[in-house]
């Protein structure tokens, strides 16, 4: 029981994690630029999530998050295009950037807890929690009892549910016109321009909707986990890097549906391997080095397998 | 001569102007193509015909001089915006192709600017039509 229950809430997590996997994969697999903002978006729509769900309107505020990133999005790319800066420096300046308006979002304070004040009977004031779309949706499967009413098979259903949804749409968007526009830029961008399709503006609607998915996967953790903090965001991209990589090792190179499905899937199993970490007496701060070794890996294994097979291969020739 | 279909008159590129390395490569050209002709242009290495080409696709801007497609100053035109009358056919296959998406993809992307107006990219109409061109090729696709 034990075994399940830590299962499901890592794979809780990694379906939370998941819309920045996906937001990751856009830039990384899609249109093949490294983009740093995800950092700052992520805790950006963590705040803006925060905020809109503290003021009472829980589901708006996930739709705020998501609008809060393609904002942050839209910088980066109008830095890129615009001012042609190097992508990487773009992202960086962004994500520095936003640190402030994250701050300022959380009212000058370094974390946020849903809840408000309020009077009670007695006239003191006393903190309530914020509704959140996990507390609704868990008012909703409390009574079924069991298994049911567990927190973490709730929040895992409710954002399996969600992590679905998104998936299915961006499978649909990237078989239409400015979707096919958008992954052709990543892959050509001269052929897309010699089509007669104005690359910067596909360029820039990449970026928004990556910032965007990064930022809402930030305001879900933020219901999920009733606060806001502003160090959330902090190695988010290595992370993310890490679950579209090990997605990408187990899904294969076969195309986008299964390249989108692998970079969610990643998330997951990436979670699990932390929850393995943990269980096996590893630190929980032991995350990052992790996260960065598995990236190292991946990233260095094709060129040392080169290399293995280059010198019995230089010897035959 | 205005009925010319492409009209390019003085056209001019200096690279890195001021330096040890200046090179003038379009010296104050003029060219007048009428409609259906077939043109072929001829020159040593670095006589300046990819800049030529460049010029006209918008892939660089001249210094000096007009270029008119149709009666239609184009010279300061964005690349991309030229490029829904203008093809062009790169020397090296992989510039004008797309190696992540399939044959199809690449020929609807390619087809973006004069197909029809469809949700999705890759739709029935063009993909017959795509099919009855490739059978021409013999090739098996
Ligand atoms: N970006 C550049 N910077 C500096 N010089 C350039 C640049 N592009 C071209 N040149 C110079 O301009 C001249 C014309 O070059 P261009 O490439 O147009 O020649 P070409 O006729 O296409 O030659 P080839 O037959 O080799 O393709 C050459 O002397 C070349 O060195
Ligand atoms: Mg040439």
């Amino acid at each position: 029981m034990v075994l399940i229950n830590m299962l499901i809430s890592a794979i809780s997590q990694g379906l939370l994690y998941a819309p920045m996997a996906l937001g990751v994969f856009v830039t990384f697999k899609i249109l093949k630029t490294p983009d740093l903002t995800v950092d700052g978006s992520f805790v950006v729509g963590m705040t803006v999530c925060a905020a809109v769900t503290i003021a009472g309107y829980p589901v708006l505020a996930l739709f705020a998050a998501l609008a809060a990133g393609a904002i942050a999005g839209l910088c980066t790319a109008l830095l890129q295009t615009r001012l042609k800066i190097e992508p990487i420096l773009c992202g960086i300046l962004v994500a520095t950037g936003l640190y402030t308006v994250n701050y300022a979002v959380l009212g000058g304070q370094s974390n946020l807890y849903l809840q408000r004040q309020v009077m009670n009977a007695a006239g003191y004031p006393v903190n309530q929690a914020a509704d959140t779309v996990y507390k609704s949706f868990g008012q909703l499967l409390n009574p079924l009892g069991g298994q049911w009413k567990n927190t973490n098979t709730q929040v895992m259903l409710l954002t399996l549910g969600i992590v679905l949804v998104l998936v299915v749409l961006l499978g649909i968007f990237f078989f239409t016109r400015p979707g096919m526009a958008i992954r052709g830029t990543g892959d050509n961008e001269e052929m897309v321009r010699s089509s007669s399709i104005n690359a910067d503006l596909t360029r820039t609607a990449g970026i928004m909707l990556a910032n965007a998915l990064v930022a809402f996967s930030g305001g879900l953790l933020c219901q999920q986990q009733r606060y806001a903090d502003l160090n959330c965001g902090s190695g988010m991209l290595v992370m993310g890097l890490a679950s579209v990589i090990i997605g990408q090792v187990l899904g294969g190179n076969r195309g986008l549906i299964v390249g989108l499905i692998s970079a969610a899937g990643g998330s997951i199993l990436y979670r699990i391997v932390l929850q393995l970490a943990y269980s096996i007496d590893l630190p929980s701060y032991s995350v990052k080095l992790l996260s960065t070794l598995i990236v190292i890996v991946a990233l260095g294994v094709p060129l040392l397998k080169k290399h293995g097979f280059k010198l019995p291969g230089g010897k035959k020739a | 001569m205005n009925d010319c279909e492409l009209n390019i008159q003085n056209l001019t590129k200096c690279f890195e102007k001021g330096t040890a390395n200046e090179k003038v490569a379009l010296d104050h050209l003029n060219l007048m193509v009428p409609a259906g002709q077939f043109v072929t242009v001829l020159g040593t290495n670095g006589s300046g015909k990819s800049t030529l080409f460049n010029a006209i696709l918008g892939k660089l801007r001249p210094d000096e001089g007009t270029i008119l497609l149709g009666g239609e100053d184009i010279t300061r035109q964005k690349d991309y915006k030229r490029a829904l009358n203008i093809g062009c056919l790169y020397q090296n296959p992989l510039r004008g192709t797309a190696p992540d998406m399939t044959i199809e993809e690449n020929l609807a992307l390619a087809y973006t600017r004069k197909s029809s107006r469809s949700f999705f990219a890759v739709n029935r109409r063009d993909s017959a039509y795509f099919r009855e061109l490739l059978a021409t090729l013999n090739m098996g696709l």
